[in-house]
């Protein structure tokens, strides 16, 4: 990974982590143990059980690590509050599944008596569910031991319904739902090496193309054997990728990767920017999602040009803070449309969408600083340290000062300051190039009456404005580097190992390029190749797992 | 439709950079167009506010205003032979047969009518009408007669503005100091909402070197859209959304105007619109003339002034019967009389007057108008300036 390493006077940028070209064909990484996010606890749900179940509560935070909530996702546990929350979620859920509306469709199987204890039918039906959700078969032990508590709370409350859907809630509630627990095997193709097992490597694949747990057809490839084959295994990826659930990882990794939960806590002050509302919040997440999904799988782009693109798509919302002109169909509540901005327009790419500009900035100004430190964190994976904990930043958000009418004159001075002049250095020339967006995105020529000037520099590329910085970042190969680093680490859930991060040089981001940059080729050569499930040697005794041995029957 | 860079042969952003040409010239040699013929603009603009005109002064109602409802409802109340004992139970119980009352307290051949529906079921109450003569708006007639008003803004004498005299002494029809008045604002605020915009467009605009509007001819425009305004977070409406023209031949008002010192004038004209029935359903001015100042930041504000029918006016006022009556402090079949005795333009057979002389403001936010099936569009030129300095 790219990093800054020193903010000094200097200001260099340093490069960790992408030494050394040993060992890439044997590349691997540690298997993990995720928490499910929000969005692919929604999905099980919904997959398992249908839309007209419904979730409600509140979920335990994703954290974010190494860029991602997806690596975070390793990192956290679920806390006592958290658990209470699940808790609740878990019988709300069961409870629903089980009642009177929905019992015909998703209990596969009729009691012999609605007021009695049925062990067949509970054990037909837990057997099943449990599969989805667990994204494996039972053990015979689980098995036994929710049949058991099926039938006990069946009889204690006089109702065969009320029994399973307690074990039903002991399921999503159970660690084996709530995370995703990676297991390894030694690879019988290569001695002494290892690799997830079939299951694991199910969830992995479905996880990484559609943010969700396998489905049928998936777990049977696992359960076959045929996962494990190079041919089949293609042709599970092949099959994800051409559904149309393709797109739901496309915005899950897109989302995670450009940070928009940060739009939870998006806060605008209205009284400047009355345009803002949360319709605003919600179409600015939603216009790039469908920029990025239009650019990346309809029309199967290079990648970079999201950087200068000049399609996107509006509602009248976006276009009246943007302040452009678009037709919308009447009748249509809240509409989209596809739009191009013109030619020599000073708008174009991602990075001038209100879902960048305006989730990078403060309540109340625009922040060159912060847009710059997030181009550099987000688009181009670099590390930029924070402040120091005495910085004075009274003259920066001055926006009132006549002698500073522009964020420029106002970082300039702020900059006089030696101790922040090394990092301002790396992210002022970057953000000052985004000041013709305010806080919301709007666009503007002036501040407070001075005309500003966006011209700026990103590693060493001078530029005159905003559509300047995008084809800066287009032809910055860290750009490119970030993406492949990212998209393999929402695969993996963890930061790519020294013999990964040679291999994702040497091979994925080279076929990347040589592929033109289309990002479907990339999600296919990574959930195609050995590496994605390779893993390094489990922990001692992490093999005599109960779930290492399902492959068995035991 | 057409892109703005293909109307206009700069680019769209280019123009928006004009939007700072007011502010100095030194933008326009920043980007080497000082040196280019100027170019006829088009600024387009979505109505935010449309309601009657009004500079109420301490003269304008030499006996006092109107009664407040409490003691308007009491007098009624007497006068249809109510003991003082049946009126206080019926404030003690308001609302409940108050409004009933007030409804049939008309009388038509003894028996008891709805007053709204028929205004002639009770005498004129005689309301207590303007005696001023400061109001906005224009010289419709020609002429300077006694009833006639002095615009505060222009200067301009024989302005008609029959409709402020008629209502300018119920207190929720005053105001002054650049305030709305009361009852006026809140139909249009309500209205607004569920209604197709109002848009504007002034077409031919050209500037100055140093970005000022020049003193011309200039088109204006003023049509019904297919959407309604957005409102903002404020519970403003949004600018620079963008409409398109509704083609409904019934709300094309196209007229020549003429530019001055960044206010235009429009030539008489006939103006149809549109409305909702909550206010006036269906506005028909006659000798139609509008003001409008283009103001730097972007809106527009402005004076329509001409002669309108005068019983939708009172019919937007008795829709809402005696809750209008009691809420807004105002005597609605009192209206009616006013209305008629004050018109004084088109008669009909027997001389009554049809139409009454009125003046509204006009308040308008920037916006983007397409014209379907047209090769015409309207951009926001201006920058739109927000509180505390933010553009």
């Amino acid at each position: 990974m790219r990093r800054l390493a020193m903010c000094g006077a200097a200001a260099m940028l340093g490069f960790v982590g992408l030494a050394g070209s040993a060992m890439a064909e044997d590349a691997a990484g540690p298997a993990a143990m995720r928490r499910l996010t929000q969005e692919q606890y929604r999905q099980i749900i919904n997959d398992v059980f249908g839309p007209t179940v419904t979730l409600g509560g509140r979920f335990e935070p994703d954290v974010r690590d190494a860029g991602l909530l997806a690596v975070g996702a390793s990192q956290v546990s679920v806390t006592a509050a958290g658990l209470e929350q699940y808790d609740r979620m878990a019988r709300s859920i069961a409870a629903q599944v089980v009642d009177e509306q929905h019992r015909a469709l998703l209990v596969p199987c009729k009691p012999a008596a609605a007021d009695a204890a049925d062990d067949a039918c509970a054990k037909t039906f837990l057997s099943k569910v449990g599969r989805l959700l667990f994204r494996r078969p039972l053990t015979q032990k689980e098995v036994a031991s929710s049949v058991t508590a099926a039938h006990d709370a069946a009889t204690k409350t006089g109702s065969f319904y009320n029994g399973v859907g307690l074990a039903l809630a002991g399921f999503l509630e159970a660690p084996e739902f709530l995370f995703r627990q990676e297991v390894v095997e030694a690879d019988p193709d290569h001695a002494g090496q290892y690799r997830l097992n079939a299951y694991s490597k199910a969830s992995r694949l479905s996880f990484f193309l559609w943010n969700a747990a396998p489905d049928p057809e998936l777990l049977a490839a696992a359960e076959s054997g045929e996962i494990n084959k190079p041919d089949g295994l293609k042709k599970q990826v092949d099959r994800l990728m051409a559904s149309p659930r393709l797109e739901i990882g496309v915005r899950a990794f897109f989302s995670d990767m450009l940070a928009f939960d940060g739009f939870g806590t998006l806060a605008k002050d209205t009284s400047l920017y009355p345009k803002f509302t949360s319709q605003v919040l919600r179409d600015a997440q939603e216009q790039t999602m469908r920029t990025i999904v239009d650019h990346l799988l309809v029309q199967n782009a290079d990648y970079r040009d999201l950087f200068t693109t000049r399609k996107t798509f509006m509602t009248p919302l976006l276009a009246s803070i943007y302040k452009v002109q678009a037709s919308f169909p009447e009748g249509v509540l809240n509409p989209w449309v596809a739009y191009e901005y013109p030619a020599n327009a000073e708008q174009a790419g991602i990075l001038t969408e209100a879902s960048f500009v305006g989730l990078h900035s403060q309540p109340g100004r625009s922040s060159a600083t912060v847009r710059g430190k997030a181009l550099r964190e987000v688009m181009l994976c670099q590390k930029v340290p924070d402040p120091p904990g005495n910085v004075n930043f009274n003259l920066v958000q001055d926006t009132n000062n006549p002698n500073f009418k522009t964020a420029r004159q106002r970082l300039e001075a702020h900059r006089s300051e030696a101790t922040c002049a090394g990092c301002h250095k790396i992210m002022d020339p970057v953000g000052l190039s985004m000041e013709n967006f305010d806080t919301i995105g709007g666009f503007r020529t002036t501040e407070n009456g001075a005309m500003i000037d966006s011209s700026g520099e990103l590693d060493g590329a001078k530029f005159t404005n905003v559509i300047g910085l995008g084809k800066a970042v287009h032809d910055n190969p860290a750009a490119t580097a970030c993406i492949v680093n990212r998209v393999y680490q929402f695969g993996v859930g963890h930061k790519p190992t020294k013999s990964e991060a040679a291999w994702m040089t040497q091979t994925l981001a080279a076929n990347f390029k040589t592929g033109g940059y289309k990002f479907t080729a990339l999600l296919k050569d990574i959930a195609t190749s050995d590496t994605f499930y390779r893993t390094t040697a489990p922990q001692t005794g992490a093999l005599d797992t109960p779930h290492s041995k399902l492959a068995s029957g035991q | 439709m057409t892109s703005l860079s293909d109307r206009t042969g700069v680019s769209h952003r280019i123009g928006a950079l004009a939007r700072g040409f007011a502010f100095g010239a030194v933008s326009l040699a920043a980007l080497g167009l000082a040196s280019q013929p100027a170019r006829a603009e088009t600024r387009g603009y979505a109505v935010s506010w449309f309601y009657m005109a009004a500079e109420s002064q301490k003269d304008d109602c030499p006996d006092g205003t109107n009664d407040l409802s409490e003691v308007m409802a009491r007098k009624i109340l007497v006068q249809m032979g109510k003991t003082p004992a049946e009126i206080e139970k019926l404030f003690i119980d308001f609302p409940n047969n108050m409004y009933g009352t007030l409804y049939m307290r008309g009388k038509v051949n003894g028996k008891p009518v709805n007053i709204y529906a028929n205004p002639t079921a009770e005498p004129d109450p005689n309301i207590k009408t303007v005696k001023g003569h400061v109001a906005y708006g224009f010289d419709l007639d020609g002429k300077d007669g006694p009833n006639d008003f002095v615009d505060p803004q222009t200067g301009a004498k024989g302005v008609d503005d029959m409709l402020y005299r008629a209502l300018g002494c119920f207190i929720t029809q005053r105001a002054s100091g650049g305030q709305r008045p009361t009852y006026p604002a809140i139909q249009w605020d309500t209205t607004r909402d569920q209604m197709p915009a109002w848009i504007v467009e002034v077409s031919g605009i050209e500037r100055d070197a140093a970005g000022k509007i020049k003193d011309g001819d200039v088109k204006l425009g003023v049509y019904r859209a297919t959407a309604p305004v957005t409102r903002n977070a404020a519970g403003d409406p949004q600018s620079d959304m963008s409409f398109t023209v509704d083609t409904n031949p019934r709300m094309q008002n196209v007229v020549h105007a003429t530019m001055k010192n960044g206010t235009l004038t429009s030539d008489p004209f006939e103006f149809y619109m549109v409305q909702d029935p909550f206010g006036v359903a269906e506005y028909h001015f006659k000798k139609t003339q509008i003001r409008l100042t283009l103001n730097d930041d972007g809106t527009a504000k402005g004076v329509l002034g001409g002669y309108q029918p005068w019983l939708p006016i009172y019919e937007g006022f008795a829709l809402g019967g005696a809750v209008n009556e009691l809420n807004l402090s105002v005597d609605a079949p009192g209206i009616y009389y006013a209305l008629k005795k004050l018109a004084d333009f088109d008669p009909d057979k027997d001389g009554q007057n049809q139409s009454i002389s009125s003046s509204y403001w006009i308040e308008a936010v920037p916006a983007f108008i397409t014209h379907p099936n047209a090769d015409k569009t309207s951009m926001v030129v201006g920058p739109v300036k927000l509180a505390q300095g933010h553009e």
